[in-house]
């Protein structure tokens, strides 16, 4: 009976604690997830080039802060971003900084049509990723996704959704005054052409 | 029922190290699908999920053990990709809790059989209870109600007043401040929405960045770009006022300056700024102290000016009231 | 107009919920009010729902509900099922069937006037005032829309008079909900499960606060117990089945937050249908019913809270918004209030005699109850461990099918061999040689059938554990039903088919359980089949091309593409063909983009046999080639029937009750 009594309080007290647990949830968007690639070294960028034209060799990209975007002809947001992605990359061509694209399951030649029709960068690098690979090393959930590399290959920044000329270049900004921006969503994102 | 169990054990086979595709298959299923919610990339159609069935399926090709296939996935997604939770650390909990439940369970069923002598007594022997409730309880309850409530109301207000930990810099929002951003950005931005007048400031901004630098090229095709580009009245009078003082400063042209700068006072009458400037160009280029004079005046009657302006006009002032030639 | 009835509806329906709490807590409850209270609510909740439902038919797209979830191209019976498809519709529903029950308490407070039937009108309408009063608040269906896009509403207001602007069309329920028919049908039986569990709750809460916990309310509440557990047992089969032919992946059951809200209470009710016989029959276990109770209806509302909430990722976490918190707090009330209501009253409790033996009926019932709840608390321990854990220590952890299989499986067969000892063991004591003695037989056939299973199916221990048990099960509840037939039927004199028939109508409740039992058993061997013995391959194929799976040989003919009112369908014919090239069938895996949609919802294409299924999905397409995953899932029909089988002894037992309604106990 005592037990009873005690175990019986102790589950309205248990439900106490469990509704404070649960009231600190809301807002949060449980679907996010904190990049584990902050601060670790960037995945090495050995791929194709998009344009078919042969291998991307990633030793270019060294010693300079790299802005690794993911992309599709099919995302909806990828296509507001990518005017301001070109603009970036023509204005911090000057100041070593590299932006890469990469188009995540997305056929060559559509990837190509969109960049085509949206505008793309003499400086910026568009690459394929026909496997995957490059998207699962940068633990892309949904794009557009963006990573921002510091001089020293370490990922420091990443944008989920899409970004826009401001974000970028203060975004490049800070990274290029040795800062670590940290993860920000900025919009929604898709998983996949049919999901 | 022993022999039941023993006869169904007996027949568990167990052959030899499993096949490629078997191993590849475990592997899958404790890996979440990380475009899903709650499935293996094993069982998910999704493409990515795909991707990464065949990079499981490389990677065991290449030699490596099912624990290393698991860390790359891991250090690139992150420890919420398994989807059984390691039995050690903060999930230890999560396997150690069915044990203690069923610990618990077992030692209250035994305690029904377990007769003692006390609860052997008639139950007239108990105490009476009487069948109303007392206040203890129901204030007991109201307490905890009450009390629970005002913990999540507080928390709930807590938690949105936390400011986020990780945060990219300088989101463009209402008070965006354009001087914590650096020239190349500001011109990414405005070269990305060239055609929108709402992003006249920004560019003006810019500009007059340019403009302070002495960098008149730069600033000079931003002022004209702002002037096609449908300004507001203030707007347009900030480039005519410093494409004015730059024809003058850059050209020598002090008449064209002062046009321009009499256009943009016809917009913005009174502008301190460009009162001063027209002065400067009077007395420098026109050599014309005693008008440079009044105008300096009454540039410094005007209140809430900026105070290194102020300054300057007062040198400038007192320089012109002087008769003495500009600097 | 259909705001104005509707609103109206929930006004009713709120001020009868308000009228049963006044007269239902007085000293002297008038049964006449509590009659006009009661229908109030039922006539309010009929009307609400029907004018959302007139809504929808008319195309009213002045109203938000409608200009949002609705669409002109979406055909029947999808536009009604879109009445409870989205959060607002769903909690008009949900007060719907609460109006139901609620008239079902008062019919039999009606015949059988007591201050428990009208405590237990008071609760009713208590939880209807909290539902009622949702659907005036935070979860208002009836909204008017004051401006709108081309295919939606971005702007509504509360009031019914304001004035409306309406988009011409509205982008449709959501695609994978418009997308089977039993999506119609599964929703409406799980909201029948989880509101019937108010009845008993509400009797419950009416006998502890009147301080009568005998066992008039286990009596008088039975039923709807009984009624709540079958519709919640079809509802969650039918989700698994709904998932299986929609969500194509192939599975039925991925531990998903939304099939746990849905399983946990399923599993604390089962408990206490047999909790609750060993109160009737032996006086004991009271506090420990009352516990269950309790726990069964906050895990109603704790499932509603987590899949409407937006807190926990969920396959099917489609809706987000302001109720949240609301329905958090009236967990919290529920579950402090009935949990302290409780602890008041236990010196009241639990004053009959001990049980004698574990190896016993109830012993055995007790057994099962352990089970059972541990198995609860490692559903609702999983379930809440991440979002526990994320708020204390901010660390991000996924629990999933690996971690619930590891434990589900021992403590279902578990519970299967508990099953399978429980029934045969009288009440108080147990002579153990002798019931070893019947279990001779069983045993002997389920050994055998298991030999049999790992010679023709597969020697894979799981599968053949699974078949053992799963036989022995049934094999326990025939053997017992042929043997006392035999006995009463050599008695009497008469054949054996006399005396079968005797038995089943002699004690129908009981062979209904041992009816359900089957059905748990089958269940159990077709997921054993399925999840251990099913093959999956994905293979690209250009038209023409032929492929061997599973003992098909499988040949793609061509793509095709058409288009319907509501959908475009983009999909491919696959010629099936058995080993010896005899065309078997042809299956059509499709994906179909519903709307302005751009991403298609997949369409599995399933082959169905004794054997099992052969299930198609369309991964993608590229201009004529496709790349196809092909599945086979052995048995998997088991699981459907086994689930079937579950809820068709709750309806025996049901229908069986009502023909042999004892004579009431207390005037």
């Amino acid at each position: 009976m005592r037990w009873a009594r005690i175990g019986a309080l102790a589950l309205a007290a248990g439900a106490v604690v469990l509704a404070v647990i649960f009231s600190t949830r809301f807002g949060n968007d449980p679907n996010l997830v904190p990049s584990p690639l902050l601060g670790q070294p960037a995945p090495t960028l050995a791929l194709p080039l998009l344009d078919g034209s042969g291998q991307f060799d990633p030793s270019v990209l060294e010693g300079r802060v790299v802005v690794v975007n993911f992309f599709a002809s099919w995302c909806v947001p990828c296509r507001e971003e990518q005017v301001d992605l070109t603009a970036t990359a023509n204005a911090f061509a000057s100041r070593e900084v590299i932006v890469v694209e990469i188009a995540y399951q997305d056929a060559a030649e559509n990837a190509l049509a969109f960049l085509n029709e949206t505008g793309a960068s003499p400086d910026a690098i568009y690459l394929a990723d026909p496997d995957g690979r490059a998207a699962i090393a940068f633990g892309v959930f949904g794009i557009p996704e963006t990573f921002f590399v510091a001089t020293d290959g370490t990922v420091v920044g990443k944008a989920l959704g899409a970004t826009d000329a401001l974000v970028l270049g203060s975004t490049i900004d800070a990274v290029l005054a040795g800062e670590r921006p940290g993860q920000q969503v900025l919009g929604e994102t898709f998983d996949g052409p049919g999901s | 029922m022993l022999a039941l169990l023993a006869v169904g054990v007996a027949m568990v086979v167990v052959t030899a190290p499993p096949p490629a595709e078997d191993r590849a298959q475990a592997i899958g299923s404790q890996v979440r699908c990380p475009v899903c919610q709650g499935e293996a990339i094993v069982d998910s159609p999704s493409e990515t999920a795909r991707n990464m069935m065949d990079l499981v399926r490389a990677r065991i090709d290449e030699g490596l053990t099912d624990q290393q296939i698991i860390d790359e996935l891991l250090t690139s997604y992150g420890g919420s990709l398994l989807l059984n939770p390691p039995a050690r650390g903060a999930t230890l909990w999560l396997w150690l809790a069915p044990l203690v439940a069923l610990g618990v369970g077992t030692a209250m069923v035994a305690r029904r059989f377990h007769a003692a002598p006390a609860d052997l007594l008639p139950a007239a022997a108990a105490p009476p209870v009487s069948p109303t409730l007392s206040r203890r309880w129901i204030w007991g309850a109201a307490v905890l109600v009450l009390g629970g409530a005002v913990a999540v109301a507080t928390v709930g207000q807590f938690q949105q007043a936390r400011p986020e930990d990780q945060s990219l810099s300088g989101v463009a929002g209402e008070d965006f401040d354009p001087d914590s951003v650096s020239n190349e950005t500001l011109e990414a931005v405005v070269a990305a929405n060239a055609d929108n007048p709402a992003i006249n400031g920004m560019r003006l901004a810019l500009a007059n960045r340019y403009f302070e630098e002495g960098n008149y090229q730069q600033a000079f095709g931003h002022y004209e770009i702002v002037l096609d580009n449908q300004p507001a009245p203030n707007e347009a009078a900030n480039a005519f006022t410093r494409l004015g003082w730059m024809v003058f400063d850059g050209n020598g042209e002090a008449d064209l300056g002062i046009e321009l700068i009499d256009r943009g006072l016809e917009l913005v009458p009174n502008d301190a700024f460009a009162i001063y400037l027209k002065g400067r160009i009077i007395w420098c280029g026109q050599g014309d102290a005693d008008t440079a004079a009044d105008l300096f005046s009454s540039v410094l009657s005007s209140t809430g000016l900026d105070a290194e302006i102020q300054d300057r006009v007062e040198t400038d002032l007192a320089a012109a009231a002087a008769g003495e030639d500009c600097q | 107009m259909f705001a104005f009835a509707g609103l109206l509806g929930i006004l009713i329906a709120l001020g009868g919920s308000v009228a049963l709490v006044w007269h239902g807590t007085r000293r002297r409850a008038e049964p006449s009010s509590l009659k006009v209270a009661a229908r109030f609510v039922l006539i309010g909740g009929g009307v609400a729902f029907l004018a959302l439902e007139a809504a929808l038919l008319a195309n009213d797209f002045t109203l938000e509900y409608v200009a949002n979830h609705h669409s002109r191209d979406t055909p029947f019976p999808f536009n009604l099922a879109t009445g409870w498809a989205a959060l607002e519709g769903s909690i008009v529903l949900w007060g719907l069937v609460l109006a139901v029950f609620t008239w079902g308490v008062l019919r039999r407070y009606l015949r059988e006037p007591s201050r428990l039937g009208a405590g237990a009108m008071a609760v009713m309408g208590a939880v209807g005032i909290f539902f009622f009063g949702l659907q005036l608040t935070v979860a208002d269906p009836f909204r008017i829309c004051v401006d709108a896009v081309a295919n939606g509403c971005v702007a509504s207001s509360p009031f019914p008079w304001a004035a409306a602007i309406a988009p011409p069309n509205g982008p449709g329920p959501n695609p994978l909900l418009q997308n089977h028919i039993l999506m119609a049908v599964h929703p409406p039986m799980l909201y029948l499960g989880y509101v019937g569990l108010t009845v008993p709750f509400a009797y419950a809460i009416s006998a502890l606060a009147l301080g009568q916990p005998g066992t008039d309310w286990l009596r008088l509440s039975r039923r709807s117990s009984l009624l709540a557990w079958t519709f919640l047992s079809m509802g969650i089969v039918l989700g698994a089945w709904w998932a299986y032919e929609v969500l194509s992946w192939g599975g039925y059951w991925a531990w998903d937050p939304v099939e746990n809200a849905s399983f946990m209470p399923w599993l604390i009710a089962t408990a206490f249908l047999h909790s609750s016989l060993v109160q009737l029959r032996r006086q004991a276990l009271q506090s420990w019913n009352f516990v269950l109770v309790i726990t069964a209806f906050a895990l109603t509302i704790l499932g509603t809270f987590l899949t409407r909430s937006g807190t926990v990722a969920s396959v099917h976490s489609f809706t987000q918004s302001a109720i949240g918190p609301v329905l958090l707090g009236f967990l919290f009330l529920v579950l402090v209030g009935s949990l302290t209501l409780f602890a008041a009253r236990v010196p009241m409790l639990d004053r009959a005699a001990r049980l004698e033996t574990l190896v016993s009926r109830e012993g055995g019932f007790l057994l099962n109850n352990l089970l059972l709840c541990v198995y609860a608390f490692v559903v609702v321990a999983g379930t809440l461990y991440p979002i526990v854990l994320e708020a204390v220590t901010g660390a991000r952890v996924s629990v999933g099918e690996p971690f619930f299989n590891r434990l589900a499986v021992p403590l279902s067969f578990g519970l299967l061999l508990a099953m399978g000892v429980g029934p045969l063991l009288p009440w108080r004591q147990a002579d153990p040689v002798a019931v070893a003695d019947r279990l001779r037989l069983p045993v002997g056939i389920a050994l055998f059938t298991g030999l049999i299973a790992a010679v023709t199916i597969s020697r894979l221990g799981y599968v053949v554990l699974a078949v053992v048990i799963g036989t022995y099960v049934i094999a326990v509840a025939v053997t017992n039903l042929v043997e006392r037939s035999a006995k009463s039927s050599a008695i009497r004199g008469e054949p054996l088919f006399a005396g079968v028939r005797r038995q089943l109508t002699s004690e129908p409740s009981f062979w209904a359980g041992q009816l359900s039992h089957c059905g748990v058993a089958l269940t159990v061997i077709g997921l054993a089949l399925a999840a251990n013995l099913g093959l999956q391959t994905d293979v690209t194929m250009a038209p023409g091309d032929t492929v061997d799976f599973g003992g098909y040989e499988l040949t793609y003919r061509s793509p095709f593409l058409f288009t319907e009112p509501n959908r475009r369908v983009q999909g491919a014919t696959i010629a099936v063909a058995d080993r010896a090239g005899n065309p078997v069938t042809e299956l059509a895996p499709r994906a179909n983009y519903f709307g302005a949609d751009t991403s298609g919802i997949t369409t599995p294409a399933v082959h169905s046999t004794w054997k099992g299924d052969l299930y198609l999905t369309l991964l993608n397409i590229d201009g004529e080639g496709i790349l196809l995953r092909l599945n086979t899932s052995p048995g998997i029909w088991l699981l459907w029937m086994g689930g079937l089988t579950v809820g068709a002894g709750g309806i025996w037992s049901l229908s069986a009750r009502r023909r042999t309604r004892e004579p009431s106990l207390v005037a």
